[in-house]
């Protein structure tokens, strides 16, 4: 990679997801939303059963882009000073320095995030809305590029609290890898014999490419009907029988947002409605909040966001 | 959902309307179904409304089924009950064809979903079922009458066809569309000839095994010995009108009975000599001669005749039988009048002179007295010291005896009063209880007449009663069923009834507080027959015209309280969409042409997911050129906001025509 030919946006897409590709075979669309939303400068949330590749993932994200890289392991008994940091108190100088925590990074890989209490859990509140944390009244920005990838088991695992749901509104996407199939299953086999393909991995993309390729997502033109679309699908899941609270405006905003990423990785200069429908699932889902005597029925937030795609006319 | 066709479902009611007979009630009913597509005023119907509409329907429902249960034969209620079905759902039909905003839910069928229909607020409309469903019921209530005639099937087949045909498969070529039409109404046409064959069959042998219908007039059981309270219903079953100048008679008979038999648990009364002789119409086809006697006395008697077959009841001595519609009429020497092939309600004037004219002469039978019970009867003519007195003696002494020391009661004793496990019934009626039912009575005069040396005879029917307030016929119950003695004097049989006269109104005093409102009902069911049956309009009429306006008016308040009229055009409130850009294009003739073709996009699908289903029809041998190119064209056009040149916009255009000429090409093709 040189300085006199920096790559288009779509190229720096393509780089990073055939980089991802090497490792994670046979998730690309799951290596598509993910890029969606780095691209839009939303939060990702995956969500699995262990052993399906989720940390592989998000370090291969992680490893592929040239930017500063922290991770961290929740556990029942850590403390939001672990994420943010802490003072000390330094004996020479009789002084309180502020020790950065790991959340001061480029890329935080919250590993096993429901494994923490909601208290440290709520830590990464302030740092996922607004890219800043307040410590001891001060504030203290983070880098530009921020971009937070949380793995969790499902919430019904023993040891797990579940994420508060002002914690969830701040992911931009949730969304499973799931199984593959046999035949991918064999080539990540084969892939392992020696070492970890994780261990190849080289980076192919800047910061200063991904910033780029974050205000071209921003350029990509959406018809002031497909954003009414968006709306009504918002507002149909916040009257849907079964729910007892429906998706936010911020879910509103984050599925234009990765809809014109998705648009993007597309070469499209204009989101289309396939684009829309496209992120609704990941982007919507998780926000939903099902009574639990419908849940109890078998009603599934995404059941909820699949009935309400199906009734709402959508334009074409 | 597609909508129903224009003009089917009216043609649907006359249809119905044919088959029962009610042309002129159904063609109001079809042009009041079907004018809503030619006018433009709407009643501004609320899903409230809708709810109270099928309320109302609903109870209309409930109060017919239970009205046919309680006044028809338990097997034919059904049957008639779905007769009336259109008629029952027709004002909600009609509340939803003329309603501004489809406003029917699932919910409104449901009283507990009402409720609930509220909180979740928006469920689907469903108004387009109900047309679906009201042709459905117009054909089951059609079907019911169960005409045996080509032209039903015929018309069920057209009908169907012509439905069919609005929501067939786009797919299929219409060739394949007919011939499977033509044969499942071949198959159809072939299975019905066949299950009437069936039931001709079963109804044959089931004839030959079971035992005649006539059984009741060779036999009567009575209720001498049962024990406990004797319940009879309060349901009318006769109605007796006469003109000023002739009384109503006292009793209407229906058979008589001459062997008292007393060996089984209960008492029976036989008789023999039961065999109809059928009679020749008069000089009119509704006048029936029985006899050639003189008469001065007339009564016109009404009642229901389930299947128009059965035992009509007349006075003693009947002569001329006048406006009896029926095929054949039959009499036999029990004096017995049975009519076949009637209406279910039969009207007949008799006249007749009182004293007998069917009945055979008396012989042995009509003096003998079973040996059990002749201790008693021999007791009791003797202290009557009935023998060797006059007939009409004899009758005096024994109507004094019966009344002055008899009463009447319909609750029997049970077994374990009696002092002996021997003795019959009659006699612990005549020796110990001296009360009892008019079987008891009936029954004793009859032995103790044949023990004083007179013909006698046991006969079964009503008492008339004596007419109520202001009605206009005597009113003859089930409870006033009755018996009494036939007595051989002069040379002919008189009736003669020892009951006493306290028991009508001691069984009036009965009478449950819910009989006027049976009462009533069964007035509207009595002059809707004669309208329907003897074309008697103001019987029908008159009933109605107090009846109906009650319910309008308690309907209407609830419902048009505050209602408006509204005009289809001005009313809609709908929100205003902006118009987006783009709703021009061409690609939409594209769409309509596979909506035409039965391949319609889906509401919440968007372009590209539909292609991919086209795809997967032209694998499977449907020619559809491809759209890929016009879609992406069509999409910038529609959904970029900087908008497509013009030259891109001509493609589109040109495109779109080449594609809709070669769809149209391959089209004609196939």
């Amino acid at each position: 990679m040189t300085t006199n030919h920096s790559p288009t946006p779509r190229e720096t897409y393509e780089a990073i997801a055939a980089n991802i590709e090497k490792v994670m075979k046979g998730q690309a669309a799951a290596t598509r939303r993910l890029l969606a939303a780095v691209a839009s400068g939303g939060h990702v949330l995956l969500e699995d059963f262990p052993g399906t590749g989720k940390t592989t993932l998000a370090k291969a994200l992680a490893l592929s882009i040239n930017v500063q890289f922290k991770r961290v392991q929740f556990t029942p008994d850590l403390l939001p000073s672990d994420i943010i940091g802490v003072s000390v108190f330094d004996q020479r100088d009789r002084q309180f320095h502020f020790h950065e925590g790991p959340v001061f990074t480029n890329i935080l890989l919250a590993d096993e995030i429901n494994r923490a209490s909601p208290r440290t859990q709520s830590a990464l509140l302030e740092a996922m809305a607004e890219g800043q944390v307040s410590v001891e009244g001060e504030r203290r920005p983070l880098s530009e590029l921020f971009f937070v990838v949380a793995t969790q088991n499902p919430v019904e695992f023993r040891g797990t609290y579940p994420l508060p749901e002002a914690q969830m509104d701040r992911f931009a996407m949730q969304f499973e890898l799931g199984y593959v199939s046999a035949e991918q299953e064999v080539a990540i086999l084969t892939d392992q014999i020696h070492n970890h393909p994780l261990h190849l991995i080289k980076p192919c993309a800047s910061e200063q490419d991904l910033l780029r390729l974050r205000h071209a997502v921003m350029e990509v033109r959406i018809s002031e009907e497909l954003k009414r679309y968006i709306v009504d699908v918002v507002a149909a899941t916040r009257g849907a029988s079964g729910v007892q609270l429906g998706a936010s405006p911020r879910a509103s905003l984050a599925v234009m947002k990765t809809a014109q990423a998705m648009a993007l990785f597309d070469g499209s200069g204009f989101v289309t409605p396939e684009h829309v429908q496209e992120v609704v699932a990941p982007v919507i889902a998780h926000r939903l909040v099902i009574d639990p005597q419908a849940k109890f029925s078998g009603l599934t937030a995404r059941g909820v966001v699949q009935e309400v795609l199906r009734r709402i006319p959508v334009p074409a | 959902m597609v909508k129903m066709p224009p003009l089917l479902l009216g043609l649907t009611l006359l249809f119905w309307g044919w088959e029962v007979e009610l042309l002129p009630l159904s063609a109001v009913g079809a042009v009041i179904l079907e004018l809503p597509r030619f006018i433009r005023w709407r009643w501004d119907f609320s899903e409230t409304d809708m709810n109270r509409f099928w309320d109302l329907c609903y109870v209309l429902f409930l109060s017919a089924l239970a009205y046919s249960f309680v006044t028809t034969d338990v097997t034919y209620a059904t049957f008639k009950f779905l007769l009336w079905l259109p008629l029952i759902f027709f004002p909600f039909v009609a509340a939803t064809a003329y309603s501004a905003e489809d406003c029917v839910r699932l919910s409104t069928f449901s009283l507990f979903l009402h409720r609930k229909g509220r909180e979740a607020g928006s469920a689907k409309p469903i108004g387009w079922f109900v047309s679906y469903g009201y042709f459905a019921i117009c054909f089951i209530a059609a079907s019911i009458v169960n005409a045996r005639d080509p032209r039903f099937y015929t018309a069920v087949v057209v009908l169907g066809a012509w439905l069919l045909w609005t929501i067939r498969s786009r797919v299929a070529p219409i060739w394949m569309w007919t011939m499977m039409l033509v044969v499942v109404s071949v198959a159809g046409s072939g299975g019905q000839v066949g299950l009437t064959e069936l039931q001709a069959w079963i109804e044959d042998t089931a004839s030959r095994l079971l035992t005649g219908s006539d059984e009741e007039l060779t036999q009567t059981r009575t209720a001498i010995g049962s024990i406990g309270q004797l319940k009879l219903s309060n349901r009318i079953v006769l109605r007796v009108e006469t003109n000023s100048n002739s009384p109503a008679p006292a009793l209407l008979r229906r058979a008589s009975f001459n062997l008292y038999d007393t060996s089984g648990r209960k008492a029976t009364w036989l008789a023999a000599g039961t065999q109809f002789a059928s009679l020749q119409p008069g000089p009119e086809p509704t006048t029936w001669v029985l006899s050639e006697r003189g008469s001065s006395l007339a009564a016109t008697i009404s009642m229901s005749l389930s299947r128009g077959t059965g035992i009509i009841p007349v006075p003693n001595g009947p002569c001329i039988l006048e406006g009896l519609i029926a095929g054949v009429v039959e009499a036999n020497r029990c004096g017995s009048v049975r009519v076949r092939d009637s209406l279910p309600l039969v009207r007949y004037t008799v006249k007749y002179c009182g004293v007998s004219t069917l009945d055979a002469p008396p012989n042995a039978r009509d003096l003998a007295v079973p040996a059990a019970e002749v201790p008693a009867v021999a007791q009791i003519t003797g202290e009557l010291g009935l023998a060797g007195q006059s007939p009409e003696e004899v009758m005096r002494r024994l109507a004094t005896f019966f009344h002055g020391k008899f009463t009447y009661r319909t609750h029997l004793k049970t077994a374990a009063d009696s002092s002996s496990g021997q003795i019959t019934a009659l006699n612990r009626f005549l020796l110990h209880d001296r009360a009892g039912h008019c079987e008891f009575f009936a029954t004793a005069t009859t032995l103790l007449l044949r023990q004083a040396g007179i013909p006698a005879r046991y006969a079964t029917g009503y008492a008339v009663p004596p007419k109520t307030g202001a009605a206009r016929e005597h009113l003859v119950r089930r409870r006033h069923a009755h018996a009494w003695v036939l007595v051989h004097v002069d040379g002919t049989w008189r009736d003669f009834d020892t009951t006493p006269a306290a028991w009508g109104g001691m069984e009036d005093a009965e009478a449950s507080v819910f009989q006027s409102l049976g009462d009533l009902i069964s007035s509207l069911q009595y002059r809707f027959a004669r309208w329907r049956y003897y074309g008697d309009r103001a019987a029908l009429i008159n009933a109605l015209l107090w009846f109906v306006p009650i319910l309008m008016l308690w309907f209407s308040w609830r419902l048009f309280w505050k209602k408006r009229r509204v005009r289809l055009q001005g009313h809609r409130q709908r929100e205003q969409r902006p118009r987006y850009a783009g709703a021009d294009s061409e690609f939409y003739l594209i769409e309509k042409h596979l909506t035409q073709a039965g391949l319609p996009r889906r509401e919440g699908e968007p372009l590209g997911e539909w292609l991919r289903r086209l795809e997967a029809a032209r694998r499977a041998g449907m020619r559809i050129p491809s759209l890929e190119e016009i879609v992406v064209l069509h999409y910038a056009y529609r959904f970029d906001p900087l908008g497509i040149t013009a030259a891109q916009r001509r493609e589109l255009k040109s495109r779109a025509e080449s594609w809709l000429k070669e769809a149209a090409g391959t089209a004609a093709a196939s």
